[in-house]
Formats: structure tokens, C-alpha cells, sequence
């Protein structure tokens, strides 16, 4: 099995390590967390909340540190605790997408996940200051969400600026609002064994209408060129989509796992012979359980 | 009982003292300067101090004060475990003669002698210092590489070691063919993968897959006497070492090597306060002040700001690369460094802020003064490392803040060419690395190699910072040449002033390390054309000769058509 690994991308003060506590708070018990604080002038390891022993420190420096002591070694380090899942916070200046190329290239992990953070309230002076705009600017580069935290905190004009700015620096990527890093916990996990094991993830989170999820459960099998082209037809607002599916052909089920466009389907010969997904987006309004009938719909 | 006093005699003896600048005679005791003068006062010496022994080995050299290379790497002395592939010529640590490979079928040739030799047909073939800018910019591919070898994994890093090539077999191992939507494996307009590998990811799984590891990090007791060996070879007895994590291992490692008698350089290690989070690195480089040796010195804390220009991630200001390429990369963001930076200086400790481009000098300028203004730091010796792009109002603030320069003048040399049509434009790559203007601000000045980013030579150094030519014969900034003396001093006695290591090396007088540089010429008689072309004979180390591995006439570089 490989491991997924999500990349947490953002600049200073975007709120990368609430949003870290989070995503450990719903995932599983053995995470391993690759956390880069160096530089950082109080740096307070308690607020990322998981086991000393799977929290790596990441070194900044230039290529020649980052090769003996960069993201890397520190994912091979990591893989010797045998995590069921990793997450890596990339630097303040880092570009999530050069870090998630290593869940794309080691045959040991998968990426799941890029997740770039912007601060509502400082979007407009960042991107504008000509010390760090084109290094936040590239932060959004390859994001499967970005996150607009802060909301709370901005007035309606400068919250209305920062989206207009996400819409011009990061076309067509899917955005979501909110307010201490507070995404739905379903969209945060990675691993999908326990989803439908348990049922679906209590949510504590009031998200005011902001996300809508839908499961659909049935015995049905699908052709994999339809389901597959339902899957690149998904709607933008669509985050994420996991489950089991029954394809016509294929001797046992398959684990789907969409995310933000991106998708792999898996033999997953342990899994219930029947098809069950739960999908996840970032629209109050969309009617999600119709569009899962209609990636269902495109039965033989 | 007192311990015996030698007295080398050479054909003169340039000191870089004030009171006493040329003598012929110098007297060494424990391995201190004990006297210096002439003949006439070794008559004296020899009545006052019995049994003094006199050796006449330099009777027909010139001695100087060994060389302080105030920005050089202990890692030249892991990079020649693999092979070079540099445009220039340059020797090994062993006197080998190594790279001046002028087209690209010479590097492939070089590469294909190198694989003959190799006995396990595993082995992967690591190769490094190659720069694609001297070849119009031609990229190298796999099928090239395949026709080194299409069985033994062969990985080319490029001299900026950001970027790579491979051959087939390296891409087969790591699995980099298809479809892996990875940016860092370059493909052509074809969809071909080339075998260019660039950005840490795919770097790093190409050398895991192979096995390969290049020595980056990680520094070995050999290697630290292969860096010292370059530095005879150069004339250097004092190299800075910027910079080393330095945790307790590593220090072992350094102070075995250097507490050994024959070990033939003295090193100035650099704390690299990236790799520790801030308070544990404070506290960490303020233990290392007690540590060392004579021979192993601390104090200096590095810190990372921008990238390089020829790599195009140097922080420029407006208005940016002459090419147009996008502004380069911060190492931390800016608000980062000015904390870190403010709270080294408020422990009272000295700062070595690499900053490439005028962007991050700036900055870098702004958190001094901050840092400063908050906690003055008296005889901070903060300095500003290649500081290649800073303009004349840079220079200035520097002079009134007490900050000093170390300039990369061997770019003018290396890279100046690119410079002037490439990265900076006419204006900006005549104004580089700005020897003159500096030292009219009364900016402390040492000139520098970064080797091994260019061979550690400081008397090709103080040549470029003299001459100011480019490779191929172009002046860059008449205004910015200084005289033969300044850069002699910026080779010795300024490199020592920014290493705080002043008053024990960077000059001949009584009571400082008896540290010399063996030349066969006098490089103020010489003059400023002729002083890249000094032959090196050696260092004495503490009294101790050392013998040059590079032997024969002295290679010098044919300048490019
Ligand atoms: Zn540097
Ligand atoms: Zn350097």
C-alpha cells in the first residue's frame, strides 16, 4: 500500500500549523508530520499535536543542506515508522508543488493532497510587497484547495479584494473560506478505511452551508470508460471523492480516490463487493447526491 | 629552557605590516613569529639566541603572509571523489589537472575515458562542475549520456548543483519515464524525456534510486586534509568555512583533524544558523566560541538569504534580470531573517550574511541597522558575503554601520561575460562586485573564491579584482579596478579582519602564527597582469613547510575567442 501524503503550502502567518493540528485531529493514529520551523523565533513544537516520534524537522538552507537534510531524507526517515499517512508542511518561502513531487516520484507514496493557505486580511499587501508578491504568488501554483483563512478578521472590502486576487493569480483553482483553518474533517482525511467502516466523520464544525457531502451506497457496477470519464466531468467545486466502486471487468473493487481533479483508481481486493462513495465539495448550493446518481447513472 | 628558534631566509619578504613592510629574515619560535628584519639582524639574532638554526630552502622565493580565503567550503574536499567536468581547468587537491573541457563532446569524451576506467559495472558514474552557460546554453540529453553508457547509471551535476542530467539507466531506476506529471524532469517539444532533472524531488529520488550520493554534506577526516591540501596548493594557511551544522558529531570530526600535527590548514568554520531553530542555534554557536583549536577557529555565524544570479534566483531589485527571467528565491521569508538576524546580534555574535543580488543586500542592510540600533553590538564585524550587486548608497550605509564585504571578484572572471548580456545588463555587470567603491566608503574589504564554485587560488582572486577581465578579455568597470597592494591586503590581513582572526594571521609580525605563502615571484613587482601567474610553492604552517602537490610549469587559462 502506498502512503498518502498531504502538502500543506502557505506563507507566515497564514495559519499552516493550526490547520497541521486539524488535519492530525482527523486522521489516523500513526501520521508522521514533517514540520519546518527553522528560523522560526519561537518555536513552540506543542502546538503541533502528535507523537515526538513521528514529527521530523525539515532544515532550510540551500540545495546543498536540503539534499542531506531536506524534505528527502527526512520522507525516508519518516517511512521507517511505518506512518499510515504523511504530512508535510512546506517552508514559508517553499512551493508546495516542489515538495509534493516527491509523493509523485517515490513508488512508496501518493500524493493526496496540496493544500496553500492565504491570509484573507494580508493577501493584497503581500502579493504587492516587492520583497516577498512573487514568492507568495508561487505558493498557489499546483494547489488542489486553497484555503482563504481569516475571514473573520477582514472586512468585506478586503475579503472581496483577495478573492478577486485568488480568481487572477490562481485560475480556476478551487477556493474555500474560512475561519481558523476550519475544514470539514471528511475532506481532510486521507485514508478512506475507516470512513464508511464507522460511518461518516462527526463534524463539530458549523460550516454554515459552506460545503456540501453526499454518500451513495449500492451494489451496482459501473463500465471504467464511463466512470472514468464521470470522474473527469466532476464538477470544480468537487474536493474529494473516495470509496469503493464495482467495475464491470475487473475481478475485485476498486478504491477511487478523487481529489481536486486529480484521481486514482486501485485494486482494493479487501474491500465490500458493492460500490460506496462519499463525495465532498466546496458549494452549499450544488446538488452533490444527484451528481454521484450520475456518475453511478453511467451503469451498463 | 627555551624551544628552538629557525630563521627562513628568502630572496625577500613582503610582511603586509606597517612597520617594517618588506625584510629577508624571519625567525620562528613554537610555531610564532619570533623576529623579522634582514641579514644584518640575524647577526644580531644569532648572538642573543644560541643555537638558532638557519634554513635557506626559500633562499631564491618570496615569502608572504599565507593566504585567508574568507569564503571557501570544506566540501572542495569531498566534490573530487567524483569527476570534474568544468570549462576552466583546475587542479585536485592532488595536483591532477582536471576539467578545461571546452565543447560538449569533450565533456562527453572526458566521461567516457572516466567510465573505461571503472572496474564494477554497477557503480553508478557521478560527475560534477558542469555549466551549460559556456555552451550557448546546449542542453545535454540521455541519448548523449547513453553513449557513455547505457547500462551504468551516470548522473552529471551542473556547477550551480541545481540542476542534473542522467542517462537512460538512472531514469529507468527511478522510474522518471511516463507519464509522472513531475516538473522536474524536463521533457522536449516532443514529449521525450531529456534526462534534465531539476528542483530537490527528482534530484533526490534520481541519486536514491542509483545508490549515487554526491558529497554534499557530511564532512569526512579525509576530506577535511583534501580541503587543506587545496589551500597549500594556493598559498592559503587560513581557510573560512561557511558553514557547518556543527553539532557535536561533526565538531569531533573537525577537532581530531585539526589537533593532528600534520593536519596543513588552519579553518574557520562558520556556525550555519539555518539548520537549527533560533534559540537552540544561539545557544549553540555561543558553546562554540570556547571550542577549536589553532587550528579549528569559530565564531562566525552564516546565514542564507538569496540564491546565486547565474542561477537566476538571486533577489534583485528593479529592474530584475537583464533577460527578464522572474526575480529569485528567498531561503526563509524575509521577516523570518530579520528575526534570526536580530537575535544572533543581540547575543553579541558575528554575522556572515550571504545576499547575492541588491534586493536581498538591502534587506539585509535594513535588518542590520535594526538589529543594531536595538543592540548595539560593539566590533560586530557583521559581513555581507558575495554581496556582488550593491550599488554605491549600499556601500555608503555600509560604511557608516561598520559592515564589511567579502566580494565573489572571481565571478568577474567566471561569469562576467554572462553577466554583461545575460543576467545584469552593461551597467549593472560593470558595476559587480565593486572592489573600488567599497574601499572609498571605507568598507572593510576581502575578495573571495567560494570554492569550490571557482578554484581556491587568492592570487587569481586579487588578479580579478585588479583587472577585472572576463574570460574572454572584456574589462568590466575600469572604475571599480584597486591596486595590486589593496588586493594583497584583501587576500591576507582583510580576509583575517572579517574572520576575527586578525591578530593571529594575515601578516608577519612578531608574536602572530608563523603562516606563510611560498611564491616564486613578488607580486608587486610583477605587476597587475602577472599575478595570476605566480607559482605557488607551498605554505609553512606554524613554522611547519608544506609542499605543493601541483608540480611543473603553472597551467594558465587561454583567455576564450
Ligand atoms: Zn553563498
Ligand atoms: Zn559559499
Amino acid at each position: 500500500m502506498t502512503v498518502p501524503v498531504t502538502v500543506v503550502g502557505g506563507f507566515l502567518g497564514a495559519g499552516k500549523t493550526t490547520l497541521i493540528n486539524r488535519i492530525l485531529a482527523a486522521a489516523p493514529a500513526r501520521t508522521a508530520v514533517l514540520v519546518n520551523d527553522f528560523g522560526e523565533i519561537n518555536v513552540d513544537f506543542d502546538l503541533v499535536e502528535t507523537d515526538d516520534d513521528l514529527i521530523f524537522e525539515l532544515s532550510g538552507g540551500c540545495i546543498c543542506c536540503s539534499m542531506a537534510e531536506g524534505v528527502g531524507p527526512a520522507i525516508k526517515r519518516a517511512l521507517t515508522t511505518r506512518p499510515e499517512v504523511i504530512l508535510i508542511e512546506a517552508s514559508g518561502v517553499g512551493e508546495p508543488r516542489r515538495v509534493a513531487e516527491f509523493a509523485l516520484l517515490d513508488p512508496a507514496l501518493r500524493l493526496d493532497m496540496i493544500v496553500t493557505l492565504a491570509n484573507a486580511v494580508e493577501l493584497s499587501e503581500q502579493v504587492n510587497d516587492p520583497l516577498i508578491g512573487d514568492t507568495v504568488v508561487r505558493q498557489f501554483d499546483g494547489a488542489d484547495l486553497i484555503v482563504l483563512n481569516h475571514t473573520d478578521t477582514a472586512p468585506p472590502e478586503t475579503l472581496a479584494e483577495a478573492h478577486a486576487i485568488l480568481r487572477r493569480l490562481a485560475v480556476g483553482r478551487r477556493v474555500v473560506e474560512t475561519v481558523a483553518a476550519e475544514l470539514p474533517l471528511d475532506m481532510l482525511t486521507a485514508s478512506t478505511h475507516a470512513i464508511f467502516s464507522a460511518g461518516p466523520l462527526v463534524d463539530a464544525s458549523d460550516h454554515d452551508g459552506m460545503y456540501s457531502s453526499a454518500t451513495f451506497v449500492g451494489p451496482d457496477a459501473v463500465e471504467r470508460a464511463g466512470f472514468e470519464a464521470a470522474l473527469t466531468a466532476l464538477p470544480r467545486s468537487v474536493l474529494r471523492l473516495k470509496g469503493w466502486v464495482q467495475i464491470t471487468d475487473e475481478p475485485v473493487p476498486m478504491l477511487v480516490q478523487y481529489v481536486a481533479g486529480r484521481w486514482a483508481l486501485t485494486p482494493a481486493p479487501d474491500a465490500p463487493a458493492e460500490t460506496r462513495l462519499v463525495a465532498i465539495a466546496a458549494s452549499g448550493e450544488m446538488d452533490l447526491a444527484e451528481t454521484l446518481q450520475n456518475i453511478m447513472g453511467s451503469k451498463p | 629552557m627555551t624551544s628552538p628558534i629557525t630563521v627562513f631566509c628568502a630572496k625577500k619578504i613582503r610582511t603586509m605590516s606597517r612597520n617594517r613592510p618588506t625584510a629577508t629574515h624571519v625567525a620562528v619560535q613554537d610555531g610564532k613569529v619570533r623576529a623579522v628584519g634582514t641579514s644584518s639582524d640575524l647577526n644580531d639574532w644569532m648572538a642573543t639566541w644560541p643555537g638558532i638554526r638557519v634554513d635557506d630552502r626559500y633562499a631564491d622565493k618570496v615569502l608572504m603572509p599565507g593566504f585567508v580565503e574568507a569564503h571557501g567550503h570544506a566540501m572542495e574536499g569531498g566534490v573530487w571523489r567524483d569527476l570534474f567536468l568544468g570549462f576552466f581547468e583546475r587542479y585536485s587537491p592532488e595536483g591532477q589537472l582536471e576539467g578545461g573541457l571546452k565543447t560538449l563532446d569533450q565533456v562527453l569524451a572526458r566521461l567516457k575515458a572516466a567510465e573505461a576506467k571503472m572496474d564494477d559495472p554497477s557503480k553508478p558514474l557521478l560527475a560534477w562542475g558542469y555549466d551549460p552557460i559556456y555552451y550557448d546554453n546546449q542542453r545535454m540529453t540521455r541519448h548523449q549520456l547513453d553513449q557513455v553508457s547505457t547500462t551504468r547509471p551516470i548522473i552529471v551535476l551542473h556547477a550551480s548543483f541545481h540542476i542534473m542530467n542522467v542517462n537512460s539507466k538512472v531514469l529507468e531506476m527511478a522510474n522518471m519515464f511516463g507519464d509522472t506529471g513531475v516538473e522536474g524532469i524536463l521533457k522536449d517539444d516532443s514529449g521525450d524525456v531529456t534526462g534534465e532533472l531539476q528542483e530537490m524531488a527528482a534530484m533526490f529520488m534520481a541519486q536514491e534510486a542509483t545508490g549515487a550520493g554526491f558529497k554534499l554534506q557530511g564532512i569526512s577526516k579525509d576530506e577535511l586534509y583534501w580541503f587543506g591540501k587545496s589551500g597549500v596548493n594556493a598559498g592559503v594557511t587560513t581557510s573560512a568555512d561557511l558553514s557547518q551544522k556543527m553539532d557535536e558529531t561533526q565538531l569531533s570530526t573537525y577537532e581530531e583533524a585539526t589537533g593532528e600535527d600534520g593536519f596543513p590548514m588552519r579553518i574557520a568554520t562558520a556556525f550555519a544558523s539555518m539548520m537549527w531553530d533560533v534559540p537552540a542555534g544561539v545557544a549553540r554557536a555561543k558553546a562554540l566560541k570556547s571550542r577549536g583549536n589553532d587550528k579549528l577557529h569559530f565564531g562566525v555565524t552564516k546565514v542564507m538569504t538569496d540564491g546565486s544570479i547565474q542561477g537566476f534566483t538571486a533577489r534583485v531589485k528593479w529592474p530584475g534580470y537583464h533577460n527578464g527571467a522572474p526575480n529569485g528565491m528567498w531561503n526563509s521569508p524575509p521577516m523570518q531573517l530579520k528575526e534570526l538576524i536580530k537575535a544572533y546580534n543581540a547575543e553579541g555574535l558575528q554575522l556572515h550574511l550571504h545576499v547575492n543580488g541588491d534586493q536581498a543586500s538591502e534587506f539585509v542592510l535594513d535588518c542590520l541597522q535594526e538589529a543594531l540600533r536595538e543592540h548595539p553590538n560593539p566590533d560586530h564585524r557583521h559581513t555581507l558575503q558575495h554581496c556582488q550587486m550593491a550599488d554605491s548608497s549600499q556601500f555608503r550605509r555600509m560604511g557608516a554601520l561598520g559592515i564589511c564585504a567579502n566580494l565573489f571578484a572571481n565571478h568577474i572572471y567566471y561569469w562576467g561575460d554572462q553577466h554583461y548580456a545575460l543576467t545584469m545588463g552593461p551597467d549593472r555587470a560593470n558595476r559587480m562586485d565593486a572592489c573600488a567603491t567599497a574601499l572609498a566608503y571605507n568598507v572593510p574589504l576581502a575578495i573571495h573564491s567560494d570554492v569550490p564554485v571557482t578554484p581556491l587560488a587568492p592570487l587569481f582572486t586579487a588578479w580579478c579584482a585588479v583587472n577585472r577581465e572576463t574570460a574572454t578579455g572584456r574589462v568590466l568597470g575600469e572604475e571599480e579596478k584597486i591596486s595590486v597592494e589593496q588586493a594583497l591586503h584583501a587576500i591576507t590581513l582583510g580576509a583575517a579582519w572579517q574572520l576575527k582572526l586578525d591578530h593571529l594571521v594575515g601578516s608577519i609580525e612578531i608574536g602572530k602564527f608563523a603562516d606563510f605563502a611560498v611564491l616564486d615571484a613578488d607580486p608587486v613587482e610583477v605587476g597587475a597582469k602577472a599575478l595570476k601567474d605566480i607559482k605557488v610553492l607551498g605554505t609553512v604552517l606554524g613554522g611547519t613547510p608544506q609542499i605543493s602537490a601541483i608540480h611543473g610549469a603553472k597551467a594558465t587559462e587561454p583567455a576564450r575567442a
